[in-house]
């Protein structure tokens, strides 16, 4: 059993944090040159966010003010194991990176009323692998779009047409938002708790999603149903709703069948690596 | 596009359409979630907010380069307060998502959308930023802040029209 050096694994993390949130997605920049306006309004709204992309990486300024809570996936080799206090190092060196970079401090803390209330204490989930390295996936999730995000317990019976329609559903309520156009992550199966963070596991589209039949159906039936919906980019009913929609499924009880829905902005940020 | 000075901003109110992009100058004040929380909790609605725009958002901090991010938040968040700015003069606010109509045909007040996730375009057009209330809340404190040629729609307009 070898232990994983942590000030390694910490400042590689903080170093994708900082990345992803300077340098904006190829996915994302291909999607916007893609969209045509039609008017002035339409116009200046996609060339600004195209503009945005070109000036946060010539100023290594970040494409968001909200540059997000920090969400982490460890997953673990064969044979490794992480550092004691690895979530203290981890928090030190994105807090560390923050000054650097020129982010916000965006995780508050109600318990503390003086001193340090404000850090960029991150959420990290921890599993375990099936090679001999660590992939570790970064994603900075924004809290406009995260407040979107919502558990359903569908009923066991329910058809694959069912869940689609509740995920139309729930966009259509919601809007614009969290900065449409949205990526969309679907956690179905497991229990309430699980599907959510399944949901955002493949959110970071970086967990094998959209694999089986079955969650290719329910994908692409949001994917092509969001096109009726009429919200576009920034709310106003132009270009796409949604850029890409990721499923990934998980066996649950037979009386269950909980889904999670959770909600991308278009500034997508995710980075991983593996040691 | 209409250039506005946000100085002579009352002046046109009436005159602004939901759907006209503007290009904004001048200086306004951030304020979101948090200092909105204690402006209602204290009762006392500071003057110099009187007459100014609001602007639903929090900075990131200074990079090396001297450079900063800051565009709009999710204005619906924040409808609870509207009354209260409306009531205390404040002409417009500045934010992103949709945001209660019927309020802004009440008191004939102007609702802007900057575009959502252009932070550093944004950051890029603010002059002059400085904490003037609140700075014990960070990003989330009351910043007075000078801006430039900011790009604006004018999601609703004083007769309740709305892009949304």
């Amino acid at each position: 059993m070898s232990v994983i050096n942590g000030k390694k694994l910490s400042e590689k993390i903080a170093e994708a944090f900082c990345e992803i949130n300077i340098v904006q997605s190829s996915f994302i920049k291909k999607k916007l040159s893609a969209v045509v306006p039609e008017n002035e309004l339409q116009k200046t709204v996609i060339n600004t966010m195209i503009e945005n992309g070109k000036t946060a990486e010539r100023d290594r300024v970040p494409l968001c003010q909200d540059t997000g809570i920090p969400v982490i996936f460890i997953e673990t080799g064969e044979s490794q194991c992480l550092p004691k206090e690895f979530e203290k190092l981890i928090g030190d060196a994105i807090d560390r990176k923050t000054f650097e970079c020129g982010m916000r401090f965006s995780i508050a803390d109600k318990t503390i009323a003086k001193g340090k209330r404000l850090s960029n204490k991150p959420v990290i989930h921890l599993m375990s692998g099936k090679t001999k390295t660590t992939k570790v996936v970064v994603m900075a999730k924004g809290g406009g779009s995260e407040n979107l995000s919502t558990l359903i317990m569908m009923n066991p019976s329910s058809e694959s047409s069912d869940i689609v329609k509740y995920v139309l559903d729930s966009i259509a309520r919601v809007g614009a938002k969290g900065c449409p156009p949205y990526i969309i992550g679907i956690g179905l199966g497991g229990d309430s708790e699980t599907c959510l963070i399944k949901a955002k596991m493949a959110l970071t589209g970086r967990f094998g999603h959209n694999k089986s039949k079955y969650e290719k159906i329910i994908s692409l039936g949001v994917f092509e149903g969001s096109k009726k919906l009429n919200i576009g980019v920034h709310g106003l009913g132009f270009g796409p709703t949604i850029l890409d929609c990721r499923t990934i499924y998980t066996p649950s009880h037979i009386a269950t069948l909980p889904l999670g829905i959770v909600f991308n902005c278009f500034q997508e940020r995710v980075r991983e690596f593996t040691l | 596009m209409k250039r506005i000075q946000a100085a002579h901003f009352k002046g046109i109110i009436n005159k602004l359409s939901a759907g006209e992009v503007i290009l904004l100058s001048g200086t306004i004040y951030s304020a979101r979630d948090a200092a909105l929380n204690l402006l209602e909790k204290e009762k006392v609605f500071p003057k110099f907010l009187n007459g100014s725009i609001i602007f639903h958002a929090g900075p990131t901090e200074v990079n090396n380069k001297g450079f900063l991010s800051c565009g709009p938040t999710t204005s619906s968040r924040m409808d609870r307060y509207l009354e209260m700015l409306f009531e205390n003069d404040v002409l417009a606010t500045v934010g992103k998502g949709e945001r209660d109509i019927l309020v802004h045909k009440k008191f004939r007040r102007i609702y802007l959308t900057a575009i959502g996730g252009c932070g550093a375009i944004y950051g890029r057009k603010i002059t002059e930023l400085k904490s003037v209330m609140y700075e014990k809340l960070g990003s989330e404190s009351i910043f007075k802040m000078k801006i430039e040629h900011f790009p604006l729609i004018v999601a609703i307009d004083v007769k309740g029209n709305s892009i949304y």
